[in-house]
């Protein structure tokens, strides 16, 4: 659906004639997002992997032009969705009459305080570029799973957050300081101190108060992708370097090598149930001695230290062999830090009959693996088949809850591998992370799945369907992809009838719907 | 890249983008700073998506499926692009796609329905078919920068292929790469008015018909002179011989890069440098004697599934990532200047910044290219490097244009040229 | 008993003594003046009545009733003597006191996932001596007043000792039970569902994450209202585990930036758990009891102090606390700082004990008898500038009467701080009384006029705050108070939900 020339006009008079497009070369090529396939036949449409095609795509440079183009929105009816690094379906528009607002444009870091441990990015930011600057002062910053080459302003503004180094970096909805927030109306919310008038004194330092506050609203553990306006800049917390700052990587692709810092060990602890497992992660945790400390299935951890297909494969005979995998990282800033972490360890891993499989030269990942761990990019490998994969479950809570939904879903799988619509690791996939030192967890279980054959879409749908409903009747921590009416109608009843709250927050601010609902909630008035 | 693929052949490969961005930057693990981890000159100009790696995957996908046609505005997306691989290398560090191979396959099928190339390529399509040179010179002309006491030897095994560039817009290069071989004995031959343009400009458009005419013309004047070493300047001309020739024609002589075969004289003590260069220096990597410059095997055997999804074949097919390009040769000819010192740029190797010429651009969008350019020279500066060095004329023609128009106090010179310079009484 | 003049009112008691029991309301004049005032300088104003709900039906039947009769109410939760900022101060007079104290169970102590769950009447005496049986610390503010609610303490952000375990600023609550004023329960949170509390504990949740349900935070918004978005009804709680081995350092110097470079350091690597800065009388007035112990004690401290406890557990705290303490010294030898393990007059064990205990009556007291906190969220390079503008408003501008005392807690892991100004008085003085009173006032303007965020604004800080904020923010939060108490009945007027501004 074409926009009305004299609506497109009053866009283009905003970014100028360069950054405004509605032809199809580029529009058409928006409609195309990873996992929107699956979207579509969960949602009821066609096997395609080609969402609504939006009228338009834009390219604001500054917060004074994403408002311009909010205001022109409201005012002649055109719904938007913008993102940044846009690493999903979310990023797709829902209704015809829509435009894209791409924020690549915005890609400055405004500032890092490299005292009180915070970083000022804008939308395109990604998190390798951040980290990359941020070691300059010995400084770190959290990543999401998805990988560095996502934003962290979008992670933490309207997004989830798991990621590697979450033991130690958190989740990214909870690294947010002060944001500011374009509505859908328009209207420039700047939250926390940020929001002081007098701009001499308003600063970044804290998005919260005063009185309530309005990150409640903002976003969940989920974000609203996109359904609740423009995040134009973002404050985000930043944790140490986690050992000596330095950065050299020589050889080529893949077999790069990484000077290991000091102090900077892998160790892959194999455990033999799945209680000694869920012990295992809870107590590492506790004694806060991890960088990264995550579990995974054998076949995730084939993936996550191979670089290709053939050493996947090769790998296998090593990992197959492994039971329950935790996959730790100890980094420290001095000598003495770094013996008594892995002393600790050691001791721990004795003690809850752990396999240190690197210890024993079994498993040894390659440097390169130290420098995929601090950048956050381990997560991706879950690429590296070559097919696509999606993540079902998702609740967070405790590890003991974690892994009674790991164990609860292998048989559920277990009867979707056997149809063939989905990749075969005995039902056992899985990555599960500690959060803040194991004050909770969460675990997904990502599942292979072709993207080009509709059986096996169809087939990683229905299961998706039946992961959910087995949360619900389990009772165990919602999964995370709970977005969009259906979704929110649906789970609500079962959850404090929590949309009807949600759906009144959409109401007030953004009755009209201009802001894309698809994948937050639409207000009653706009419709679905 | 010849895999005998046509677009159609990519579509389930298309559709399986990721939109995952990497193509926009360097390898993840490579990126040392905001400024310089960027890996896309396309994009880094346009903005839109359509204009990365991944854009132009998912471009394939609609053309396929008929969502899109090849309308003057997909030709922009699709010509705006040097072909450099960038995206390609990016991609591959974790996913299995073919950006490359696409990029290259829409350009085939564009001018296959006679969408494509642009203007300004058709123009020098038609000079070249003319006058051998895309440049649209005499091509009786095309050997007279050669000084006249340069030796020739008209037995010789070895022939310079001089290309197209060199003969007509970078005469220094040739100049100087005529003399250092002189002063370390080489006896070689030129090929005169045997020598057409090597195609690599019609290639790279998509004129995949126009290319193999040349080539095999190339090839049966090498073959017919008895030629069994070709060293060629240009590192267009080196990929296109090493990586596209043996797929339109066998041939039995071995082809060379000047900083490969200048590596191999300093070796064997054929070149001694003397007179230093003190000065601090940075190696620009040409993509096609790069990341663009590994040769393979068109791949013949079987394929089948492993857990369900997982593909492989037996043999292994070619998986290019740029790694095997010529990266060590040049840094060592530059190690052994005396009084130089090489410093690096952040982007280097099969992850360095292109320099915005390739892929028809410099014809078609020269602003573009300008624009390209000078990104490359902002890393330039960074490294605090007097001298910028390369091995390619076309890098040196573009390079050299964003110097000029910057105004940066930057000397560029050919790894040729600088061993001129560092021969005893620089090589007079 | 008097009657009650206000027929509404008396309907109102009527109705809901008849769904709670006589003995959960009282009309009695003297019971309700008892909740008129507070520690603060705030207005005194009685409530009409008072109301013990024991459970979540009970609130959720008094907010019915409420709405029934447009009766303002008026949340509770810590005892008398606890309440400092004039938050539980009626600003109607026909208000409802809803005082939860009788809702006191500790729901659940949960070792193995770092948990308690509490009802709003739970104190901080109660829970720590309950604690003291499980492996686990709480995270506290310093030293609370023994009957001070825990959950209210979470609720209001009051700011915990520890830094490095305070990873956002509405740690350490996490989920929560809540009575909207619409009257409907809602849970926050992972608690939120599927399933009941107990349905979710045998899948072996424990009500952990705060985040959710779905694509809003609730238990944020809720945070930090002044009760006047929801009554919590129950609350979990984040917790650590006990260290078996805590060794207290300090670092005292004339001047508080000197020590600044040095916190920021610790901070960044996040060494050290309780981690504070004070000037020489409030850290004199926390280390001791008496008013006299406490001036004999200031001469021998510095100007400022900075208190860091290093902390190691179970068989190699003694190396952890080693480590730790090695790096410090680098750090503080870097950053020209001295540090000691000893003040002469402090006793260390009994410092350390108070960072996990209560006091009988606050701490700040005990200088003078009586103490009025002006307190803000900062950072804190930008404490030094604010010290000197609080030190030049009341030289000039107060006759330079009356002392008052810092309290600076790092916050966030180190991105901002609470940074507290404690002005003394002996509440026997009518004339120090007035002093402080007028002080109060106006260094509370002088603050916010130098931009001081006042991110907890209670009383006459909410005038100044929310004239200081954007009109959008205002506006967004007047929205959210629209949706979650429509009819305007908890608190009303408080914060920026004065009357005719929604």
């Amino acid at each position: 659906m074409p926009l009305e020339p004299d609506v497109y006009a009053a866009f283009e008079s905003v970014v100028g004639l360069e950054n405004i497009s509605a032809s199809p070369s580029i529009t058409q090529i928006y409609a195309f997002n990873w996992g929107t396939e699956l979207y579509n036949i969960q949602i009821g449409k066609d096997f395609t992997p080609f969402a609504t095609v939006p009228a338009a795509v834009i390219l604001p440079s500054t917060t004074e032009e994403v408002q311009k183009i909010v205001r022109l929105c409201n005012r002649y009816d055109v719904k938007f969705k913008a993102h940044s690094t846009g690493f999903g379906p979310w990023n797709s528009v829902s209704v015809l009459r829509s435009v894209v607002m791409d924020l690549r444009r915005m890609n400055h870091i405004v500032k890092i305080d490299e005292k009180n441990l915070f970083a000022v990015v804008e939308p395109y930011v990604t998190g390798a570029q951040l980290q990359a600057e941020l070691m300059k002062y010995g400084l770190n910053c959290h990543m999401p799973g998805a990988g560095p080459q996502v934003s962290p302003l979008a992670a933490g503004t309207s997004m989830a957050g798991p990621g590697f180094t979450s033991p130690s970096t958190g989740y990214s909805g909870r690294n947010v300081l002060g944001v500011e927030w374009i509505l859908p109306s328009g209207d420039i919310v700047r939250l926390g101190a940020l929001g002081l008038r007098d701009a001499e004194k308003s600063d970044w330092f804290t998005g919260d108060g005063p009185g309530p506050s309005l990150r409640g609203i903002m976003r969940g553990y989920m974000g609203a992708l996109g359904g609740l306006g423009v995040f134009t800049k973002a404050a985000v917390k930043l944790y140490p370097f986690p050992c000596t700052p330095s950065w050299q990587v020589t050889g080529n692709s893949p077999n790069y090598q990484f000077q290991v810092p000091d102090f900077m060990q892998y160790h892959v602890v194999d455990f033999k149930t799945y209680g000694e497992m869920e012990e295992g992660m809870r107590r590492i945790e506790e004694e806060e001695i991890c960088f990264v400390c995550f579990h995974t299935s054998t076949y995730g951890l084939g993936a996550v230290f191979s670089h290709s297909i053939g050493s996947f494969i090769k790998g296998i005979p090593s990992t197959i062999l492994v039971k329950h995998p935790i996959v730790i990282v100890t980094a420290a800033r001095t000598k003495r830090e770094f013996e008594y972490k892995e002393k600790v360890l050691a001791s721990l891993l004795k003690q809850l009959r752990g396999q240190d499989l690197t210890a024993s030269g079994k498993i040894v990942p390659k440097s390169v693996s130290y420098a995929e761990a601090i950048r956050n990019l381990l997560g991706f490998h879950g690429f590296l088949i070559g097919t696509s994969f999606q993540s079902t479950h998702g609740g967070m809570d405790t590890m003991a809850m974690c892994r009674n939904m790991i164990q609860a879903n292998i048989p559920l799988k277990k009867g979707y591998i056997k149809q063939k619509v989905i990749g075969p690791d005995k039902g056992e996939g899985v990555w599960s992370t500690s959060y803040e030192h194991g004050h909770f967890f969460h675990a997904e279980m990502p599942s292979m799945y072709d993207q080009t054959d509709e059986r096996s879409v169809r087939g990683m749908a229905d299961y998706m369907q039946k992961c959910d409903e087995l949360d619900f009747e389990k009772h165990f921590s919602l999964p995370f992809f709970v977005v969009g009416d259906s979704a929110h109608d649906l789970v609500g009843p079962l959850c404090s009838n929590y949309h009807l709250w949600l759906r009144k927050i959409k109401e007030s601010l953004d009755p009209k719907n201009i802001s894309d609902p698809g994948f937050y909630i639409s207000s009653k008035a706009g419709g679905k | 890249m010849n895999t005998g693929n046509v677009l159609e052949d990519y579509e389930k490969m298309a559709a399986k983008c990721l939109r995952c961005s990497f193509c926009k930057f360097i390898p993840q693990v490579a990126i040392k700073s905001q400024e310089f981890s960027t890996t896309c000159p396309s994009i880094d100009r346009y903005n839109f998506h359509s204009y990365s790696g991944g854009g132009r995957l998912v471009m394939a996908l609609a053309l396929l499926t008929n969502r899109l046609e090849f309308s003057p505005d997909v030709l922009d997306v699709i010509y705006k692009c040097t072909a450099c691989g960038g995206c390609d290398v990016a991609c591959k560090y974790l996913n299995r796609l073919e950006p490359l191979e696409v990029i290259q396959a829409i350009r085939e099928k564009a001018v296959e329905v006679h969408a494509g190339p642009m203007p300004a390529h058709q123009a020098y399509t038609q000079r070249v078919q003319s006058a051998h040179n895309p440049y649209g010179e005499d091509h009786k002309r095309r050997f007279a920068w050669l000084p006249d006491d340069v030796k020739l030897s008209d037995n010789a095994s070895v022939a310079y292929f001089v290309g197209c560039t060199s003969a007509y817009r970078r005469k220094e290069i040739a100049i100087a790469t005529a003399r250092v071989l002189g002063a370390a004995g080489v006896k070689f031959t030129i090929l005169g008015e045997e020598e057409f343009c090597c195609g690599s400009p019609l290639l790279r458009v998509g004129d995949r018909k126009a290319f193999e005419e040349l080539a095999r013309h190339n090839i049966e004047a090498l073959q017919r002179r008895g030629i069994r070493q070709v060293v060629m300047n240009c590192a267009g001309c080196y990929s296109i011989f090493k990586v596209e020739y043996p797929h339109v024609q066998n041939y039995g002589f071995r082809v060379y890069h000047t900083s490969q075969y200048f590596a191999q004289l300093l070796r064997n003590g054929k070149l001694k440098l003397a007179t230093p260069i003190p000065k601090i220096a940075t190696y620009h990597d040409p993509c096609h004697l790069g990341r663009c410059a590994e040769p393979y095997k068109t791949w013949r055997g079987i394929q089948f599934k492993v857990l369900t999804f997982i593909q492989l074949a037996i043999p292994p097919k070619p998986f290019l990532r740029g790694n095997r390009g010529v990266y060590g040769p040049p840094r060592e000819v530059i190690r052994q200047i005396p009084g130089l010192k090489l410093v690096e740029m952040e982007r280097n190797q099969e992850y360095a910044y292109c320099c915005g010429a390739g892929g028809g651009v410099k014809a078609a969008f020269p602003e573009f290219a300008l624009y390209t350019a000078k990104n490359r020279l902002r890393e330039v500066k960074k490294t605090g490097a007097e001298i910028l060095v390369s091995a390619c004329p076309f890098c040196s023609t573009n390079l050299q244009d964003a110097i000029r128009e910057t105004g940066e106090p930057i000397q560029y010179f050919d790894i040729s040229e600088l061993l001129l310079q560092s021969l005893p009484k620089g090589g007079t | 008993m008097s009657p009650l003049e206000n027929t509404h009112l008396e309907k109102f008691y009527e109705e809901l003594a008849e769904l709670l029991g006589r003995d959960a309301v009282s009309n009695d004049p003297q019971l309700a003046n008892s909740y008129a005032q507070d520690d603060s300088f705030t207005e005194p104003l009685s409530p009409g009545l008072a109301a013990w709900p024991k459970s979540t039906a009970d609130v959720q039947k008094i907010i019915k009733v409420a709405l029934k009769f447009s009766v303002p109410l008026v949340p509770v939760s810590s005892g008398p003597g606890s309440r400092q900022h004039g938050d539980t101060i009626p600003n109607k007079t026909e208000s409802v006191v809803v005082d939860l104290s009788r809702m006191n169970k500790i729901l659940r102590i949960d070792r193995i996932n770092r948990v308690v769950m509490v009802e709003p009447g739970v104190t901080f005496s109660q829970l720590l001596t309950e604690m003291e049986k499980h492996d686990l610390r709480l995270l506290q503010p310093l030293c609370p007043r023994w009957n001070k609610s825990v959950l209210t303490s979470a609720l209001e952000r009051e700011p915990t000792l520890i830094p490095r375990y305070h990873w956002d600023t509405s740690d350490p609550l996490l989920c929560t039970e809540v009575v909207f004023g619409t009257g409907d329960v809602f849970r926050t949170g992972s608690a939120a569902g599927p399933g009941t509390v107990e349905e979710q504990l045998a899948s072996g949740a424990a009500q952990k994450n705060p985040m959710g349900p779905t694509q809003f935070n609730l238990f944020q918004t809720i945070q930090g209202a002044q009760g006047s978005l929801g009554i919590v009804t129950w609350a979990t709680v984040k917790c650590e585990l006990k260290p078996t081995l805590q060794k207290i350092w300090y670092a005292q110097a004339d001047s508080l930036g000197s020590l600044l470079d040095f916190a920021h350091e610790l901070l960044k690597l996040r060494i050290g758990d309780e981690f504070f800065l004070m000037s020489k009388v409030a850290f004199a007035s926390l280390a001791k009891e008496r008013p006299e112990e406490v001036r004999r004690l200031m001469p021998a401290v510095k100007e400022w102090v900075f208190v860091v406890v290093l902390t190691g557990r179970g068989e190699f705290a003694a190396e952890k606390v080693g480590y730790l303490e090695a790096d410090m010294a680098d750090i503080a030898t870097k950053c020209a700082v001295s540090l000691e393990s000893a003040i002469e007059g402090v006793d260390n064990s009994q410092l350390i004990a108070s960072f996990s205990s209560t006091c009988a009556k606050p701490w700040r007291y005990r200088y003078k008898g009586a103490c009025q906190e002006i307190f803000f969220v900062t950072t804190l390079d930008r404490a030094p500038a604010f010290v000197d503008y609080a030190k030049a408003a009341i030289s000039e501008k107060c006759g330079g009467k009356p002392e008052f005392g810092v309290y600076i807690q790092p916050l966030v892991q180190g991105c901002n701080c609470h940074l507290e100004f404690g002005l003394y008085y002996d509440p026997q003085s009518a004339e120090e009384v007035t002093a402080a009173r007028r002080a109060f006032s106006l260094l509370s303007q002088e603050l916010l006029d130098k931009g001081a965020f006042f991110s907890r604004p209670y009383g006459e800080w909410a005038v100044g705050m929310f004239d200081r904020v954007s009109p959008e923010g205002v506006q967004t939060l007047q929205k959210v108070k629209r949706i979650f108490d429509p009819n305007s009945i908890l608190k009303p007027g408080v914060l920026c939900f004065r009357e005719g501004s929604q």
